[in-house]
């Protein structure tokens, strides 16, 4: 149920995020092995970023039977989701950026759960409403009563943070009220697990986690808010989306005392195995470990100049995957950057101190200065990145996380490396007498050049 | 007002303006805005799970992403910085500076930073699109307005007109489904008859479709949101205004809108125009004709249809009109201006302008259709009705490579997704009277006699 709660923290305040970086990655590694924080950056010229609103509201869209109330502006809700028709927006008029709207959201809030009968509510703050100062904590307190169902406000507000994973966290701190027991009695043999979405190796590691003694509990793309509340008895959590998810496991290890997993991402035959022996462990069973698979090497990555573009988190464990099979990582391409992250940077820094490492969450023009810079061999990342790799006539792999779980890692990640190279025509074709949407003094002038240390 | 919207779908009037923004090479947007606000515009052309990456179709989308300092103190220096800077690294003819509610809501003097510019012989603008302004296709009209007015200070003596060329408006990019392929279509078709589109928009479109706004005959507007910047046009040079009665699907309506435009014209249809048009009425009939088994088998419907306002009420007539079915419901589902709604729903009934999808499901429900026509939402709806569904407008993020509707064309893709839903196997006699469904979103057909086809997935 809805109660005061604290105000949300921005990353760059809880974690030193940084947003706005690009040079080798010894630099980033050296700053977070300061006392001090990283010295905030700006950009004097940017392109759209995301904002801790668009991240939270896809966050929370995860849970199918969670209502979705965006209280702002009609735009402000254009994140697709899964069953739009729990997705309601107050659709604020300029009239009403004047007057207020706290009955508009009442109103919203009962019509949603009228017309979808969700199990739940999360209201989630706009730019508008944050300049206006509407008091969403008071109407959805008011409604929870009203309704008999939870209804949380989630603190998104695109002003108070620059990283959007922010919203990862306003959505946890939401979510983690809807993990409420109730009655029930915690389960010992109880594992969540949370994932980035559902793939057949992630239905192989529940099977193999279930094999060591336990029971899992999914949290992915298809989960319900009886899940949640499930996720509060469980005995630990074990996040495989640390760039989304952390959060809501920090926040049920908070507040309900499910603590996490200490464990690496189990990707390959080695992590995943000794992920089963510590469950083994925990559960008093015998571990059960996966059979090696036929083909441990990779030897499509050996030699090859490699640029990663992904969330921090999946980007460092695959940039020490690559590099562990011989590839060598030129350019990691990240949102962001904070200090969760600092460990894997400073081992990726050891291996690569002159890999560069650009931190700006959809800043393509400086991706392009970069790619066309470094001339990597391959690209392997989100779909978007890729896109943007072949048309400068670079070979790219879309690189999904929940794919590459599990203890066939390195040979997925070999098919995918050898497929893109084998179908580089894509790139050939794309890049055909392109013209770059940027101009010849910018792709001439360093890529740095509009990040810049913010005077306060 | 405010008002509680289930299922909003299409974003704001600055997405309006952005997509439209960006469908027109040379034309260079500049959001200013808070972060988020910008990147939203492009979410809806992809499904769910990629909330942080901009759309790699998208051209370099500049945004000033506003801190909360800003908000507070002010966000104009923040702008100077962004113009000057998107003038260096994103090359293009005219720069469009866009506002979002952040931005408007506090003031900035926008306009004083664009003249900074401008005086130094830059071409910029400034167009208010803050998202509480409306819709999607509001903005994307608000922003066709302003280039028109643009174009119309910077060349205030219209230097003669080109004969044959006619502005065409009303399509909104990345927003309406079949957006491109619609467009082509409308530019064969008047190619057909002797006449030129300046389309703007779209790989024909460009700058200097833009700069030839003025010298074109006439302007066609095929939607209500066509009708700002034909009417700024007018009022500035002019040149008149065609206004159709949505996007021409089938040989007949595209007939009738070529005979308007060649009567405002005043030069009417040559010898080798009619046989273009004859050519595509023979198109059609073709079609019919290939059809007719399967048609008579599927009999006559009451449909349930919902779309916006370019092709929902000419989806409809088509149906009436051509193949002799009734509609149960219209759905106008885009928030057109209520002037509109009388031509909007001429010679159609039932016809209601829904934008909740919430009240649409309902409306749906109550209409007592024995089939929906629609887009992926009514397909979900369609499901839980248990009544066939026909997907006439694709997801947004498949609009651009698909056909669209337009002409004798659009109608055999028409006719096709109609028979692809009731008639799969092509075999007419044994065509459905209801389907029922058993599991999942598994289909077991009750046949006219009874006996039961084969279980055939419905939807995607
Ligand atoms: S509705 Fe306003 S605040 Fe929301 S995305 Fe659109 S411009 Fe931004």
């Amino acid at each position: 149920m809805a109660r005061r709660r604290n105000r949300i923290q921005p990353r760059e305040t809880r974690l030193d995020a940084v947003g706005a970086f690009i040079g080798d990655v010894a630099s980033l590694a050296a700053e977070y092995a300061r006392d001090e924080p990283p010295p905030p950056r700006i950009r004097t010229f940017s392109e759209a970023e995301p904002d801790d609103l668009s991240v939270a509201l896809e966050l929370l869209g995860r849970f199918r039977d969670l209502g979705l109330v965006v209280h702002g502006p009609r735009g402000c809700a254009a994140v697709p989701v899964h069953g739009p028709a729990r997705l309601a927006v107050t659709d604020l008029d300029q009239q009403d950026t004047v007057l207020g709207s706290g009955e508009a959201l009442a109103e919203t809030v009962r019509r949603l759960d009228a017309t979808a009968r969700p199990a739940a509510i999360a209201v989630l703050g706009t730019p508008v409403v944050a300049i206006n100062n509407d008091d969403i904590q008071a109407t959805v307190g008011d409604l929870c009563e009203e309704l008999g169902k939870p209804v949380v406000w989630v603190q998104t507000n695109a002003l108070t943070s620059r990283i959007a994973a922010t919203g990862a966290d306003a959505a946890a701190l939401a979510l983690v009220h809807l993990a409420n027991p109730e009655d029930a009695a915690g389960d010992l043999g109880l594992l969540n697990l949370l994932v980035p979405a559902a793939s057949p190796e992630v239905d192989d590691l529940v099977s193999g986690i279930e094999a060591q003694g336990w029971k899992v509990n999914l949290l992915s793309e298809t989960g319900t808010v009886a899940d949640l509340a499930r996720a509060a008895t469980a005995a630990a959590s074990l996040v495989l989306d640390p760039d989304t998810l952390e959060p809501l496991a920090a926040a049920l290890e908070d507040r309900r005392g499910v603590p996490q997993l200490p464990v690496a991402l189990p990707v390959g035959h080695a992590a995943t195995a000794a992920l089963y022996q510590t469950l083994a462990d925990i559960a008093g069973t015998t571990p059960v470990i996966p059979l090696t698979p036929a083909r441990t090497g990779a030897e499509a990555l050996a030699g090859r100049r490699i640029a990663i573009a992904l969330a921090p988190g999946w980007a460092l464990a695959l940039a020490q995957l690559v590099e562990d099979l011989g590839g060598e990582v030129v350019l990691l391409s990240v949102p962001h950057i904070d200090r969760r992250h600092a460990g894997a940077l400073a081992g990726l820094a050891a291996r690569r101190a002159a890999a560069q490492i650009h931190v700006g969450a959809a800043q393509g023009f400086e991706h392009e200065n970069l790619l066309r810079r470094l001339a990597p061999d391959l690209v392997l990342g989100d779909p978007a990145a890729g896109a943007h790799a072949l048309r400068l006539g670079i070979p790219a792999a879309a690189v999904v996380p929940e794919r590459l779980i599990g203890p066939g890692a390195v040979e997925r990640l070999d098919d995918l490396v050898r497929d893109a190279l084998a179908g580089s025509t894509l790139a050939l074709r794309a890049a055909r007498g392109r013209q770059s949407p940027y101009s010849p003094g910018w792709l001439r002038r360093s890529p740095d050049w509009h990040v810049k240390r913010e005077v306060k | 007002m405010s008002r509680a919207l289930i299922g909003p779908a299409g974003g704001c009037a600055l997405h309006g303006a952005i997509l439209t923004a960006l469908a027109i090479d040379g034309v260079v947007p500049l959001v200013h805005s808070t972060p988020g606000c910008a990147l939203r515009a492009g979410l809806s052309l992809r499904g769910p799970g990629r909330a942080t990456t901009a759309p790699a179709a998208l051209p370099p989308l500049p945004s000033t992403n506003l801190a909360e300092r800003h908000v507070v103190f002010g966000g104009t220096s923040r702008l100077r910085e962004q113009i000057k800077n998107t003038l260096a690294v994103v090359p293009g003819r005219l720069l469009t500076v866009l506002t979002g509610c952040p931005t408007e809501m506090i003031g900035d003097d926008v306009t004083a930073m664009v003249k900074e510019v401008t005086t130094q012989g830059e071409a910029v603008i400034d167009i208010a699109t803050a998202g509480f302004h409306g819709t999607a296709r509001h903005g994307a009209e608000s922003f066709m307005t302003a280039l028109a007015n643009w174009v119309g200070k910077l060349d205030p003596r219209r230097r003669g007109t080109e004969a044959g060329l006619v502005n065409l408006f009303g399509i909104v990019p990345r927003v309406d489904p079949g957006w491109l392929g619609n467009l082509e279509e409308i530019e064969r078709l008047l190619a057909g008859v002797g006449l030129k589109v300046n389309p703007l928009i779209g790989p024909s479109g460009g700058f200097e479709s833009l700069q030839a706004l003025p010298s074109a005959e006439a302007s066609l507007v095929l939607s209500p949101w066509g009708l700002g910047p034909a009417r700024t046009l007018s009022e500035r040079f002019g040149i008149p205004v065609v206004q159709a009665a949505g996007l021409p699907v089938g040989a007949d309506a595209v007939r009738q809108v070529l005979d308007l435009l060649s009567e405002v014209l005043g030069r009417p249809i040559d010898e080798a125009g009619q046989k273009f048009l004859d050519v595509e009425q023979r198109l059609e009939d073709f079609v019919l004709n290939e059809s007719l088994e399967s048609l008579v088998g599927i009999g006559r419907r009451r449909f349930a249809l919902a779309g916006g306002s370019l092709v929902a009420g000419p989806v409809a007539r088509f149906l009436g009109d051509v193949l002799g079915w009734s509609s149960a419901a219209i759905l106008v589902t885009d928030d057109p201006p209520e002037q509109s709604f009388g031509p909007l729903s001429a010679g159609l009934d039932r016809v209601r302008f829904l934008s909740d999808a919430a009240a649409i499901a309902e409306a749906v429900r109550a209409s007592e259709a024995d089939v929906v026509i629609g887009g992926s939402a009514e397909r979900d709806l369609a499901e839980q009705l248990r009544l066939p569904f026909v997907e006439v407008f694709p997801p947004s993020a498949l609009g651009t490579l698909s056909e669209g509707h337009a002409g004798a064309r659009g109608a055999r893709r028409l006719v096709a997704a109609i028979l692809r839903t009731f008639d799969p196997e092509g075999i007419g006699a044994t065509i459905t009277t209801r389907p029922v469904l058993e599991r999942g979103n598994e289909t077991r057909l009750a046949t006219v006699d009874g006996v039961p086809a084969p279980p055939r997935r419905i939807g995607r």
